[in-house]
């Protein structure tokens, strides 16, 4: 067994790499940070709020997000909201995780008939 | 809720300048649903402050809100610590100088001489710390513009590489930074005491050799501006160069731009008959000006010779194309 902190850290980066791609698949809706924590959270996707946070203003600066604010409800709430190009990006990234996934799970079977042959 | 604003504020005060209202008023506004959907409509002080525990410290919160906003850029904060080492080292032996000059001219004593000797420190801090001021702006403006140049980490196109000169590799580090180091010596001292000019002919005449024409200071003032930026670009020259490693082609045209800048300053300075008492010769700091001229021209003609050499060695040896 590996170093478990280690470990924890790499699932971490795993994770991070395949947060924007979840994001912009869940903000076809304009949806505010709190609900879109929670949706990904329900969704299984572990994720911290002060990564998501950020991250969705830096997609708002990529383009790839827009948002506004709603002053209607019991308090103002910054709604997000994928864009054109977001979409489009969306989908380019879903066609490079279906390869990654692909070639991965090739990988795992190799390593996992080399386990059982041990 | 108190404790919210007080959190919210000290997140705030770690935000950058720009987004900080609106990234404070979105982290009330998360802060608040997750207390809500935690805690409900009326959460007590003790949930309200778990809620916050588990929101993270405002350091790491606002961290988060704050990458990329480095004041110097990483590459070049070692060349920042050693410039700002150089100064430090350039400063004390200006001001060192300064005070072994006057107290050689005034000789004071007793109370008179131990504040002139507190004063060389204090001095040097006071303008070392100024020029870290400059400094800091030069590498501010640096930092930012190396964003602009190719960013060989990402989104690079093999093509992009013909923006990066390969230029000849310095030979000495230690040339540069004492060169460097020399004309902050320089600056501080024409700066602060002009007249060591006439104090060094005052050494010159005492050893008895015959000097042909003196300097008249005032009129020497006038240039002490115009060496002040020309060593300035110096320096700003010789950082680049560390920085990068080597002279590539736009710092060599830099360089022979500067040569020639000050060549002609030398020339100007050399023909000024303003500037010159009691002419009866060359012996003197005119022959000081006329070596600064052959200096600077015989750096004109050699960058302008590695050119040359690096178009020949560089073309194409089939097509001839460069």
């Amino acid at each position: 067994m590996g170093d478990k902190r280690l470990t924890n850290n790499l699932i971490q980066e795993l994770k991070r790499g395949t947060l924007t791609l979840s994001v912009l698949l869940m903000s076809g809706q304009p949806t505010y940070g709190y609900s879109l924590v929670t949706e990904l959270q329900d969704a299984g996707i572990d994720v911290e709020q002060n990564t998501l946070y950020p991250l969705l203003r830096r997609l708002e600066s990529q383009g790839l997000l827009q948002s506004s604010w709603d002053m209607g409800d019991s308090r103002p709430r910054k709604y997000y909201s994928v864009t054109d190009i977001g979409r489009k990006t969306a989908v380019l990234l879903g066609e490079e995780w279906r390869r990654i996934n692909k070639v991965m799970s090739e990988l795992m079977s190799g390593l996992m008939n080399g386990e059982e042959r041990k | 809720m108190k404790m919210v604003e007080q959190y919210l504020r000290a997140v705030g005060s770690k935000l950058p300048w720009k987004s900080r209202k609106d990234i404070t008023e979105e982290l009330r506004s998360l802060l608040m649903d997750q207390i809500e959907a935690t805690y409900g409509d009326e959460p007590t002080e003790d949930e309200v402050k778990s809620a916050i525990s588990e929101f993270g410290a405002p350091g790491k919160v606002a961290a988060r809100y704050n990458t990329d906003r480095q004041v110097v850029a990483p590459g070049l904060t070692d060349l920042y610590f050693m410039i700002m080492a150089i100064m430090a080292g350039a400063m004390l032996i200006a001001f060192t100088t300064v005070f072994i000059v006057e107290a050689l001219q005034e000789m004071p004593a007793g109370a008179e001489l131990a504040k002139r000797i507190l004063m060389v420190p204090l001095n040097a801090v006071g303008a070392w710390l100024s020029g870290v001021g400059g400094l800091t702006l030069v590498f501010i403006v640096l930092s930012r513009i190396g964003r602009r140049t190719v960013d060989l980490e990402e989104n690079w196109k093999v093509e992009d590489l013909k923006d990066v000169q390969v230029g000849n590799k310095i030979e000495s580090k230690i040339e540069l930074i004492i060169s460097i180091a020399l004309l902050f010596i320089f600056i501080v001292l024409l700066n602060l005491y002009p007249s060591i000019v006439t104090l060094a002919e005052n050494t010159f005449v005492r050893s008895g050799l015959h000097l042909g024409h003196r300097i008249v200071i005032e009129v020497f003032r006038r240039y002490i501006g115009v060496l002040t930026v020309f060593w300035a670009a110096g320096i700003v020259l010789r950082v680049l160069i560390l920085q990068k490693g080597e002279k590539g082609k736009s710092l060599l045209w830099a360089e022979i731009g500067l040569s020639v800048a000050e060549a002609l300053l030398a020339g100007i300075m050399l023909v000024d008959r303003n500037l010159y008492a009691d002419t009866g010769g060359w012996i003197g700091f005119k022959v000081i000006f006329f070596i600064l001229l052959v200096v600077n021209l015989a750096e004109v003609g050699g960058g302008l010779l590695r050119m040359v050499r690096d178009r020949v060695v560089n073309s194409d040896p089939v097509s001839g194309r460069r």
